[in-house]
């Protein structure tokens, strides 16, 4: 629940599509839920667009991930994923479901 | 002559191909033109034992062959178009052991193409560390390719690659496997019929990516579209289902290749590790990238000095000693105050400008930049512009040229227009040598800010965060005007830190500084030697007369302010002047005459002549005793005919600086934006915008100050 207010708040300008997939998301854990040194196996995408290029840079469905960092700003954040760090930006992170 | 069989490299990023290029090649390599873009690429030699020697291109890193933005569109372009004169025989997929499923994805892309295709497991000893052993043999044999380990850094299994080629070259083999997804062989034969006989996963690329590839045109791309509707395809749909397909095929592979080895922990305090820890610090991240940025601003602003001004006195020199042996004639001033004054004033730029390559290429190659992208993206995305605009807004400190260029690696069209829309407003290094003699008029040389920071530093250092805040803004502007339902991504890799390889810096360094001698050189000398002809001539006869004019004038005068007033009266009457003259009622109200005025003119292809069209006008005809003095000096003398005032004052100064700094004076950078962009729509908005931008402040600067 607290992910889809801190969502709402920070983006005043939250579009349309953004929310319904806030909603979908709602319950599910996501990659952009992860602590620092906290580890999750990817389960699925909610993005198409996105989940392309994610597969193509090794994110698969069953990968473990571990978060390694998160910019000062807290975005974008990094991960460790199939023994590289790759970076991507919260609400991408947001479309990586992970268990 | 045979023509030499091509070899293309090709790899994920950070795969080791251009160092395996480098270990193949050694210094026998040279740069080349994709055609069509200007984009570098390295072809090297490679001798291949029986067959002769063999050509080696390094094509640009991708992660698949569905580029994502514009650098990686340029491999693409080759790999679909089996007629492109750069089309491989051959190619080598550099493959990264310690990331073997992701590597492998490509791999399989490639060789799908029907591109005899050898494997280069590389990074092996990195695998090794993380516990994950291969068996390349069994690789060979599952993938159905000729695999080569090789350690790409250390040039090591070399010749196991050689021979791998040559065995794949000699039998043209290329596994023809039925592709791994399901699709339509009713499609891909409608697009065989239409578009030529090919193999069916061309003809699957070209219908998904025909939009971006340069061999189709207008007429054909909607003959794809039909295809798509008819057969109601989807492009993204279909190649996520062709990924996941081919990683279904593919871990099946290397599950029965590799042995993961149980590692007591994870490697988490590698080097890498440590330094991102510091490096991606919330404050000594911010505190380390400013640290660097002050050193690379010291290199170019102190230590450049030095050669720099060794070649404006070696040029001085050469120009006094041409002058005192050639016989005074027109084309002797032609040689010496137009050409060789020309050509100086290009030369003067190289250190800088090789400065600026040596740290950016540094930067680059420690992996250290995709750090800065990474502290930095939050705060650029407020201003639409993204993480990886710092990349270009660094460079345009040098130079524009380049800057924009280095922008192809931006994904989001949107994102990357604005960075190039704004990066000219950086103070490049053309413009410093202006700056350098402006604030020198303006600014008194012994004041200091809080008694320690020399003023002149200060005003120079302003002008530089002027511009940067400047860029800022306009983009902010930009991005409210830009509606594009486009989505920008930040997916990118955190390449591990290593050390520089130094002949690629040294490559780097030759050639951004070659381009720029070549490209910019060109115009500044050809409009040098314009300038001086249009200062030189004039209409009708009046630079004849005026000799006569000003002794019938000035019957009392005699000797060097004689001969003043009348190169003064020359240059008023030569078709510059007439020039400058014409402009001078719109130029003003920001305290600029007519010579300014010419000045102006001139620098509208290259801001760079600004100091030497100065020093063309207040020079011309100027007696030998004068030849000491230096630019600076005779525009300090130059007075206000209005007030009987120095003309340059506060006022004058800051208006021509603050002009100088916003305005879009340079054709280098409008012809690349055109090429960029591919339209003349935003190199137009570009100059329009930047320059009403300059005439606006400066004039309320100048009036301002008045």
């Amino acid at each position: 629940m607290t992910i889809v207010i801190s969502g709402f708040f920070t983006k005043k300008y939250a579009y349309t599509c953004e929310i319904n997939f806030r909603l979908v998301t709602l319950n599910m854990k996501t990659i952009a839920d992860l602590k620092i040194g906290e580890r999750g196996i990817i389960v699925n995408f909610t993005d198409e667009g996105l989940s392309l290029k994610l597969l193509e840079m090794g994110c698969l469905p069953g990968t473990q991930v571990t978060m390694t960092h998160i910019a000062p700003f807290g975005d974008p954040i990094a991960v460790k994923v199939s023994g590289y760090v790759l970076s991507m930006r919260k609400d991408e992170a947001a479309t990586i479901i992970v268990a | 002559m045979k023509k030499l069989p091509k070899i293309a490299l090709i790899g994920n990023p950070n795969a080791g191909k251009s160092s395996l290029f480098n270990s193949i090649t050694g210094l026998r390599q040279k740069t080349g033109n994709f055609p069509g873009v200007t984009m570098d690429m390295l072809i090297g030699k490679w001798h291949l034992d029986n067959g002769g020697d063999a050509e080696i291109l390094d094509l640009p890193g991708i992660y698949s062959i569905y580029p994502k933005s514009v650098d990686e569109q340029v491999v693409i372009n080759i790999l679909a178009n089996p007629q492109h004169p750069d089309y491989p025989d051959l190619a080598i997929v550099v493959v990264d052991a310690s990331n073997i499923k992701r590597n492998l994805l490509l791999f399989s892309q490639v060789r799908d193409l029907g591109i005899p295709t050898v494997l280069a497991l590389n990074m092996i000893d990195v695998a090794e560390n993380q516990g994950i052993v291969i068996n390349s043999v069994k690789l060979a044999r599952e993938l159905n390719v000729e695999v080569a380990e090789v350690n790409a850094k250390k040039g090591i299994g070399l010749n196991g690659l050689r021979l791998a080629v040559n065995k794949t070259l000699e039998s043209g083999y290329n596994s023809n496997d039925s592709l791994p997804m399901d699709y339509s062989h009713e499609l891909v034969e409608e697009i065989k019929q239409t578009y030529g006989e090919t193999d069916d996963y061309h003809a699957l690329l070209w219908l998904s990516e025909h939009d971006n590839l340069q061999q189709f045109n207008t007429q054909q791309r909607v003959g794809f579209d039909k295809i798509q509707e008819k057969y109601g395809w989807n492009t993204q749909n279909a190649q996520s289902k062709e990924t996941m397909a081919r990683y279904a095929q593919l871990n099946e592979i290397v599950d029965n290749c590799l042995h993961e080895m149980p590692v007591e922990e994870e490697p988490i305090n590698s080097w890498t590790d440590r330094l991102d820890k510091i490096f991606l610090h919330r404050f000594w991240g911010y505190f380390i990238f400013l640290g660097i940025l002050f050193i690379v601003f010291q290199g170019i602003f102190t230590w450049a000095t030095y050669p720099m001004d060794l070649i404006d006195s070696g040029v001085a020199t050469l120009n006094d000693f041409l002058k005192s042996q050639l016989p005074p004639t027109k084309l002797t001033d032609l040689l010496t105050d137009g050409l060789i004054a020309g050509i100086g004033g290009v030369l003067i730029f190289i250190p800088q400008i090789a400065f600026l390559f040596l740290f950016i290429s540094l930067l680059e190659e420690t992996g250290y930049m995709s750090r800065v992208m990474f502290i930095m993206d939050k705060l650029m995305r407020r201003f639409g512009l993204n993480g990886k605009s710092v990349v270009p807004l660094i460079s345009g400190i040098a130079c524009a040229v380049p800057a924009i260029m280095s922008t192809r690696s931006i994904t989001s069209w949107k994102d990357r227009l604005i960075t190039i829309m704004v990066t000219p407003l950086m103070s490049c290094s053309a413009r410093l040598p202006i700056y350098t003699v402006l604030i020198a008029l303006v600014v008194p040389e012994k004041s200091t800010l809080f008694g320690i920071f020399n003023l002149q530093g200060v005003a120079l250092f302003a002008l530089y965060l002027l511009g940067f805040f400047m860029a800022l803004f306009s983009a902010w502007v930009m991005k409210i005007f830009l509606k594009v339902k486009e989505r920008s991504y930040f997916i990118m890799e955190l390449p591990s830190y290593k050390g520089p390889r130094f002949s690629h810096v040294a490559f780097t360094i030759w050639n951004s500084t070659k381009a720029f001698v070549f490209e910019a050189g060109k115009i500044i000398v050809a409009i040098s030697i314009v300038l001086w002809v249009l200062a030189s001539y004039g209409p009708g006869d009046a630079i004849e007369q005026a000799e006569i004019n000003v002794k019938m004038q000035y019957p009392t005068l005699s000797g060097i302010e004689l001969q003043n007033k009348i190169s003064a009266q020359k240059l008023e009457n030569s078709y510059a002047g007439h020039f400058g003259k014409f402009i001078e009622p719109a130029i003003k109200p920001l305290g600029y005459d007519w010579k300014i005025g010419i000045a102006l003119i001139t620098s509208f292809a290259a801001r760079e002549v600004f100091v030497g069209t100065m020093s063309t006008i207040y020079s011309l005809g100027g007696e030998v005793e004068d030849e000491n003095a230096t630019v600076m000096n005779r525009m300090r003398a130059e007075i206000n005919p209005e007030t009987g005032k120095p003309l340059y004052d506060t006022a004058l100064g800051f208006s021509l600086l603050i002009f100088y700094a916003f305005a879009m004076q340079c054709m280098s950078t409008l012809a690349t934006t055109y090429r960029e962009t591919k339209s003349w729509k935003y190199p137009t908005i570009q100059f329009l915008y930047m320059t009403t931008l300059a005439y606006v402040s400066a004039f309320i600067v100048y009036q301002l100050l008045k």
